[in-house]
C-alpha cells in the first residue's frame, strides 16, 4: 500500500508514459497507446492515484484548507478523465460514412479501428438519413472554403424533417452525434462528350456517368458503337506508364477515361480532356471524334456518427481538474501555500 | 507591405536593441539601464500589439474575420508577442540580465521567424472550416501564455546550469531560482492544461473525438507530463538546483517540439499540420 500510493510510483508511471508516448509518435505503426504495456501504466497510473488520494482523504486531525480542495479536486479529477476515456474506449462507437447526393442509410458498419467486437459489424440507425446536397467550396490551395451536408431526415415513428450539418456544428439524433468530418470526390461523376462519326455530318452531345452503364450508339461505320466512360481525374497526371492520378481535387486538368467500342473490334480505351480537346491518349480509331465537353464535379459528404458514453464523464473530470488546479496553484493566502 | 508586417519588423528591431542592452548589463557597467530596458521593451511590445490588431481589422477583407493566431506565420508572431508580454509583466521581479536577454531575444527570433520559416507567410488567408469556432481564441491564447511561463522558467533553469553564483549586473544574489521556475512553471502548467482540455472540447465539437492520438496531441501530453514530473518532484521530492533545472529544460524542448516539430519533423505529420 505504501508502495502503491507513493510519489516515487507516480514519477515512475509518468516517465513510463513519457517514454512510451515518444515511442508512439515515431513509430505510428506500432498502436504504442493502445498496447498492453500503456494501458498497464495508466491503470497503475490510477491505483497510485487512488490510494493517494485516499489515503491522503484519511488522514486525521486536518483542517480542510484551500490547498487540500485543490489536491483533492486535481487528483479526483484526473481519475474521472481516466475513467471516461475507458468508458470512451469500451462503449464508444464511431463511423465514417461517405454519401453521394441522394443517397440513403438506416445502418453503419462500424469502424474496425474502435475497440475489439471486430469489423465489420453491422449497426442498425433507428432513423433513415438521405444527403439531399453537399455545397463544398475550394480555395485555389485545394484547402476546403466551406462544407455543408443538407439533409432528409426519417427517425422511426416521428416526423421526418430537415437538417443542415456544417464544420464545428454537429447534430444530434437518436443518441448519435454527427459530424460534418471530410469529403471526397464521387466515384460517379456526370460527364458530357460530344460524338462525330465519319459518316455523319453532325455532332451529338451525350451525358454519361463514370463507373455507370454505358451509351450505345448505332452509326453508320460503327453499329453498334458503344461508349463507357470509365473513371474521372479532375487534376490529371501521368506519374509513369500506364499510371494515372490527380495532383489535386481540383479541376485543373480534368480528363475521363472512356472505353469505345466499334462494331465487333475490340473496345479501345482512351483519356480525354477537357481543356485540351485535340489530344486523345492514345489516339482514337478511324473516322471517329470523341470529344470531353463537360463535367460537373460531384462530391461525397463525409459524416461521423458517433455515440460516446464516455464524454460527459470526461467533461466532469476536466472541470474539477481545472478547479483543483487553480486552488492548489493559486492558493488565496501565501501561508498556506509553503505547506506540503 | 502592410502596415502589420512593417510595424512588426519595428518591434523586432526594438526586442534586439533590448536584448543587447541586456546583454551590455553583463558586463556590470550599466547600473541604471534597466528602467530603460523595460521602457524600450514596453515600446517594442506596443508596436507589436498595434501590428497585431492591424492585421485582425485586415482579416475582415476575407470575408470571415478572425483573431490572426491562425497559420505559422501569424502564431510565431503571436508567441513572440507573448513572450515579450510576458517578461514585461515579469520585469519587477526578474532575476538576471542574462535570462532578460533571453527572453527579448527569443521574442524577436520567434517573431523573425514568421518571416523566415519555410512554408510561412504573412498573407492573410481565410479562414478554414474547422478554425471558424469560439474555442480558437481561448485554446491558442492560452496555450501561447503557457509556453512563454514555461520559456521564462528554461532561461532561468539554464542560468542554473551554466552558473553557479551572481554575476557582475545581476542585483540579486539571493534570487531563489528554483521557486521561480516553480512559480513560472505553475502558472504554465495551469494555463497548457486549459489549453489541452479547450482543444480537447474543440475536436470533440469539430470532429467528435476529445483525443485522436494525433503526434501534436501526443506531444502536448509529453509535455504536460513532463512538467507534472516537474511540479510531484518539486512539491513532494524536494527536487533542487541543476536536477530541477533539467526537468524544466525537457519540458520547453517538449514545448518546441509540439508547437515547431510536429509541422518540421517528417516523422511527426498529423492534423494539426495547418497551424
Amino acid at each position: 500500500m505504501e508502495t502503491l500510493g507513493s510519489v516515487r510510483l507516480t514519477l515512475i508511471v509518468l516517465a513510463a508514459l513519457l517514454i512510451m508516448s515518444i515511442w508512439g509518435t515515431l513509430a505510428p505503426h506500432r498502436n504504442v497507446y493502445h498496447s498492453p504495456g500503456y494501458y498497464a501504466a495508466l491503470i497503475l497510473l490510477a491505483i497510485n492515484l487512488t490510494v493517494c488520494t485516499s489515503r491522503r482523504l484519511a488522514r486525521k486531525g486536518r483542517r480542510f484548507r484551500q490547498r487540500e480542495w485543490g489536491y483533492l479536486c486535481t487528483h479526483l479529477g484526473m481519475l474521472i478523465i481516466l475513467g471516461g476515456a475507458l468508458v470512451s474506449l469500451l462503449m464508444g462507437f464511431r463511423a465514417l460514412v461517405f454519401l453521394q447526393p441522394g443517397e440513403t442509410i438506416n445502418r453503419l458498419i462500424r469502424s474496425p479501428d474502435d475497440a475489439d467486437t471486430g469489423p465489420g459489424e453491422i449497426i442498425s440507425l433507428g432513423f433513415e438519413i438521405t444527403l439531399k446536397r453537399f455545397h463544398l467550396e475550394l480555395q485555389d490551395s485545394g484547402m476546403p472554403k466551406e462544407f455543408t451536408s443538407e439533409l432528409h431526415l426519417a427517425p422511426d415513428g416521428e416526423a421526418p424533417r430537415d437538417a443542415v450539418i456544417t464544420v464545428n456544428n454537429p447534430l444530434e439524433i437518436n443518441g448519435y452525434n454527427i459530424y460534418q468530418a471530410s469529403y471526397q470526390l464521387s466515384r460517379r461523376q456526370p460527364v458530357t462528350l460530344s460524338v462525330r462519326s465519319a459518316g455523319n455530318t453532325g455532332v451529338q452531345e451525350y451525358a454519361l456517368v463514370t463507373g455507370e452503364k454505358p451509351l450505345t450508339l448505332s452509326g453508320e461505320s460503327c453499329s453498334p458503337l458503344i461508349i463507357t466512360a470509365l473513371r474521372y481525374e479532375p487534376d490529371f497526371v501521368m506519374s509513369g506508364p500506364g499510371r494515372f492520378g490527380s495532383r489535386s481535387i481540383l479541376p485543373r486538368n480534368p480528363a475521363v477515361q472512356v472505353s469505345v467500342r466499334c462494331g465487333s473490334d475490340e473496345p479501345v480505351t482512351q483519356w480525354l480532356f477537357l481543356r485540351h480537346r485535340d489530344v486523345h491518349h492514345p489516339p482514337p480509331g478511324d473516322g471517329l471524334d470523341i470529344r470531353f465537353t463537360a463535367v460537373d464535379q460531384q462530391y461525397d459528404t463525409g459524416l461521423e456518427f458517433v455515440k460516446d458514453p464516455g464524454t460527459p464523464w470526461v467533461t466532469a473530470g476536466a472541470l474539477i481538474l481545472i478547479a483543483g488546479l487553480m486552488l492548489y496553484l493559486f492558493p488565496l493566502k501565501s501561508r498556506d501555500g509553503k505547506s506540503s | 507591405m502592410n502596415v502589420d508586417v512593417l510595424l512588426t519588423r519595428i518591434a523586432i528591431a526594438v526586442y534586439v536593441t533590448a536584448g543587447a542592452m541586456s546583454l551590455f548589463r553583463l558586463t556590470g557597467r550599466s547600473g541604471r539601464m534597466i528602467p530603460v530596458i523595460r521602457g524600450v521593451m514596453a515600446f517594442g511590445w506596443l508596436m507589436h500589439t498595434v501590428a497585431f490588431l492591424a492585421r485582425w481589422r485586415a482579416t475582415y477583407a476575407t470575408g470571415y474575420g478572425h483573431v490572426p493566431v491562425t497559420n505559422r506565420y501569424e502564431s510565431l508572431v503571436f508567441f513572440g508577442w507573448c513572450l515579450a508580454l510576458a517578461w514585461l509583466v515579469l520585469a519587477p521581479k526578474w532575476p538576471a540580465a542574462g535570462t532578460a536577454a533571453g527572453m527579448q531575444l527569443g521574442a524577436a527570433v520567434m517573431t523573425a521567424a514568421a518571416g523566415l520559416l519555410p512554408g510561412s507567410s504573412p498573407e492573410i488567408e481565410p479562414l478554414m472550416p474547422a478554425l471558424r469556432s469560439n474555442w480558437l481564441l481561448f485554446h491558442v491564447v492560452t496555450c501561447f501564455l503557457a509556453y512563454a511561463a514555461f520559456a521564462a522558467a528554461t532561461f532561468v533553469a539554464i542560468r542554473v546550469l551554466i552558473r553557479n553564483q551572481a554575476v557582475p549586473g545581476e542585483k540579486s544574489p539571493n534570487f531563489d531560482a528554483d521557486s521561480f521556475m516553480h512559480r513560472m512553471i505553475s502558472v504554465g502548467f495551469f494555463l497548457l492544461t486549459l489549453g489541452i482540455l479547450s482543444g480537447s472540447a474543440w475536436a470533440q465539437q469539430s470532429w467528435g473525438r476529445y483525443w485522436g492520438w494525433d503526434p501534436k496531441e501526443v506531444w502536448s501530453l509529453i509535455t504536460w507530463i513532463i512538467y507534472a514530473i516537474f511540479l510531484h518532484a518539486r512539491i513532494s521530492r524536494g527536487w533542487t538546483g541543476k536536477r530541477l533545472a533539467l526537468v524544466a529544460i525537457a519540458g520547453f524542448l517538449a514545448v518546441l517540439i509540439t508547437y515547431l516539430g510536429v509541422n518540421y519533423l517528417p516523422l511527426l505529420q498529423g492534423l494539426h499540420s495547418y497551424a
